[in-house]
């Protein structure tokens, strides 16, 4: 009886914890709404709201266009492709028993980038060809992957990274030959930009587009967190308790690419997200997956809107946000490391 | 004891300049190197569009017998010299000229582009005995200074000089633009490629606007080519924004952006392309003078409204190209 009394309060410390995480979302989120270039009046958007519910509001004030048409899309988005990073991140990890392993693990980043910066050169403006080449490709290379490891006469999980990090290298090559063939005026900066990854275009539209690619995916992962937790453990724990980890797997996989290749669609490359919310979540509520994926997700949107906050703040110009979650990412990281010698990956 | 070397290579290439040629020139080019240059200029090699332009703006593009890869397809060149099409292509600002190809010209000058590596490749070049200035027109003032070195290093001295009085005489007309005081002048926003593409400080479109009357408010503070967010473009609250002539997009559906509807330039609907479909208006050229009188007349029309501009950009035209402007556009089919 005592070991299962603790195991509940454990719980509910970690339910307590998941809760406050999403109480801080909250919060951050509220403030974001309110954090930029141009200043908004809390006053004046609650007005404005106030008007719609009552239908009295007739004329749109600048604060509502920028408030409803530019940061609310915005603060979404950023939530959606945080959530997705870093839950991705987290599957992949154990799917791949690998701590490094990130998003970008099969190649699908490569591939959709590759197909962010075809659509650039080759159309003039057209976002739906952007979305649908980006994700495309991004699925082409996690393909390619994939058949180079079941073709591949090594068995095991080693192989499928080694086939993603190749298929990586050669969709980096197809980037750099489109950098190469861009116009340095026109077309290059442009690539360059979303390569690094921004918000800048972020719309209802992104989020709609969202809503559909992204969110069943973030609800399949949090459904499937359970088996997370046996893979983990390794193919033989696995096995002996009844689960096909083969197709578990593909299934983990294919949900998770499935989800990464739009967010590099409407937001580029992100970085360092995906990597290193998985370890601060596991350091903060433990490794068990029941709560440490739900809390992954929260984190991520949380970090990733005080970064993004910090990229469209901080100067008149926009700053690539991959630039920001490097410079505070990596840090962060060594910090970790440095600072707690037991992550959740030696328990 | 490199340096020393490479004194006596150049002192070398002078006496071995003068042997050959017996009417040799002496200048300073843009990257503040001393050149010895034959006085005699028949065969040109051009490293980028601009340089081709300037070349053409003296009507000596019967000399270029090599250019850059962009400069045999610009249409304006090809309007006016169709030979420019069969020309040699060197290569070009990006990728870096082919130093092989350009010897295998045998041209008595190259003309350069000012990049980092320029004044290695002109060394390269020069061992190789090919006379080689670079030009840097990236203002409004380096503008006039290339036209001028250019008249002066292929003796076209009185051709380089109507086309500065073009320039003088541009200048004059904007002056009341530009000496209009602070509070008249309206806030310009200059889209790139996309609307939230813009440039800062020290580049020459912000120069363009600031003589054509305007103030362009990304140079408060940042340089170079930058990337804004939408909230920002409404905060500055533009009166008019003008696209590069490369702007990817079509103005009619951006006045239909919802979340920009309260910023000055939608609702007046003054947003405007940078001419001409012939060559590119907004870019560190000769034409970017008439570029700068265009959003003049676009910007204080009150102002404007004794010229003609049609007729300006004809005589302007004509003088550098020997075709007037009207024409050259009818001929595109336009």
């Amino acid at each position: 009886m005592p070991i299962q009394n603790k195991n509940q309060t454990l719980g509910q410390h970690q339910k307590r914890t998941l809760l406050y995480l999403l109480l801080i979302l909250l919060l951050v989120f509220t403030i974001s709404l309110f954090v930029g270039r141009y200043k908004i009046s809390f006053v004046e958007i609650t007005n404005t709201i106030k008007n719609l519910l009552l239908g009295t509001e007739e004329q749109r004030n600048n604060d509502w266009l920028v408030f409803y048409h530019i940061r609310l899309p915005r603060m979404i988005l950023v939530i959606f492709v945080g959530s997705v990073l870093s839950i991705t991140g987290a599957t992949y990890q154990s799917v791949f028993r690998n701590p490094l392993a990130s998003p970008s693990i099969l190649g699908v980043s490569a591939g959709s980038a590759f197909g962010v910066a075809l659509a650039i050169l080759i159309s003039e403006e057209s976002l739906i060809g952007t979305y649908l080449l980006s994700f495309v490709l991004g699925l082409v290379a996690v393909l390619f992957t994939f058949f180079i490891s079941v073709w591949s006469k090594v068995k095991g999980v080693t192989v499928l990274v080694l086939a993603g990090m190749a298929v990586t290298s050669f969709f980096n090559a197809c980037v750099s030959l489109v950098q190469y063939l861009a116009d340095p005026y026109e077309k290059l900066p442009n690539i360059v930009f979303w390569l690094m990854g921004s918000f800048n275009r972020a719309g209802w539209r992104e989020v709609y587009i969202s809503l559909f690619t992204m969110l069943p995916g973030i609800i399949i992962l949090l459904i499937l967190r359970w088996y997370l937790n046996v893979m983990s453990m390794g193919e033989e724990e696995a096995l002996s308790m009844g689960i096909n980890v083969r197709r578990m797997r593909i299934l983990l996989i294919i949900v998770s690419t499935v989800m990464v290749a739009p967010t590099v669609a409407v937001a580029g490359q992100v970085s360092w997200i995906g990597l290193i919310t998985p370890h601060i979540a596991r350091y903060i509520i433990g490794a068990n997956h029941r709560y440490m994926l739900p809390a992954t997700c929260l984190l991520g949107s949380v970090l990733l809107l005080i970064m993004d906050d910090i990229a469209r703040t901080i100067t008149p110009a926009e700053i690539p946000i991959s630039i920001v979650t490097a410079f505070i990412g990596a840090p962060f990281f060594v910090y970790l490391l440095l600072r707690r010698r037991e992550s959740g990956w030696n328990q | 004891m490199k340096k020393s070397a490479s004194f006596f290579m150049f002192l070398f290439l002078l006496t071995f300049a003068h042997v050959i040629f017996a009417n040799t020139l002496t200048v300073t080019d843009m990257a503040g190197r001393e050149v010895t240059i034959p006085s005699n200029i028949e065969r040109i090699v051009t490293t980028y569009k601009p340089a081709t332009q300037f070349v053409f703006a003296l009507n000596a593009q019967e000399m270029l017998v090599g250019v850059d890869n962009k400069s045999t397809k610009e249409k304006l060149f090809t309007l006016i010299y169709t030979d420019v099409e069969s020309l040699i292509e060197v290569g070009s600002k990006r990728e870096g000229v082919n130093i092989e190809t350009i010897a295998s010209l045998n041209p008595d000058l190259v003309i350069l582009f000012p990049h980092n590596q320029a004044e290695f490749t002109a060394f390269k070049l020069e061992t190789l005995g090919i006379s080689t200035i670079i030009i840097n027109p990236e203002s409004l003032e380096e503008i006039r200074e290339t036209n001028r070195l250019l008249g002066e290093i292929l003796g076209l001295e009185d051709r380089a000089k109507n086309v500065d009085n073009q320039f003088d005489d541009i200048l004059k007309l904007l002056e009341k633009a530009k000496n209009l005081p602070e509070d008249q002048k309206k806030v310009v926003y200059f889209a790139n490629s996309q609307l939230l593409d813009t440039v800062g400080k020290n580049m020459m479109q912000t120069d363009i606007i600031k003589w054509a009357g305007g103030i362009n408010p990304a140079a408060k503070s940042d340089v170079g080519f930058i990337k804004i967010s939408p909230e920002q473009l409404i905060a500055w609250n533009p009166d008019v924004i003008v696209t590069s002539q490369t702007f990817q997009g079509d103005i009619e559906e951006l006045y239909k952006e919802v979340k920009y509807q309260n910023v000055k330039a939608f609702k007046n609907k003054q947003i405007y392309r940078f001419p001409s479909i012939l060559e590119p208006w907004d870019y560190p050229n000769p034409s970017s003078y008439l570029g700068m009188l265009w959003l003049a007349t676009k910007i204080h029309p009150e102002l404007f409204s004794d010229i003609d501009f049609d007729k300006v950009a004809d005589e302007f035209y004509y003088t550098l190209y020997g075709v007037s402007y009207s024409e050259l556009l009818s001929k595109t089919g336009n």
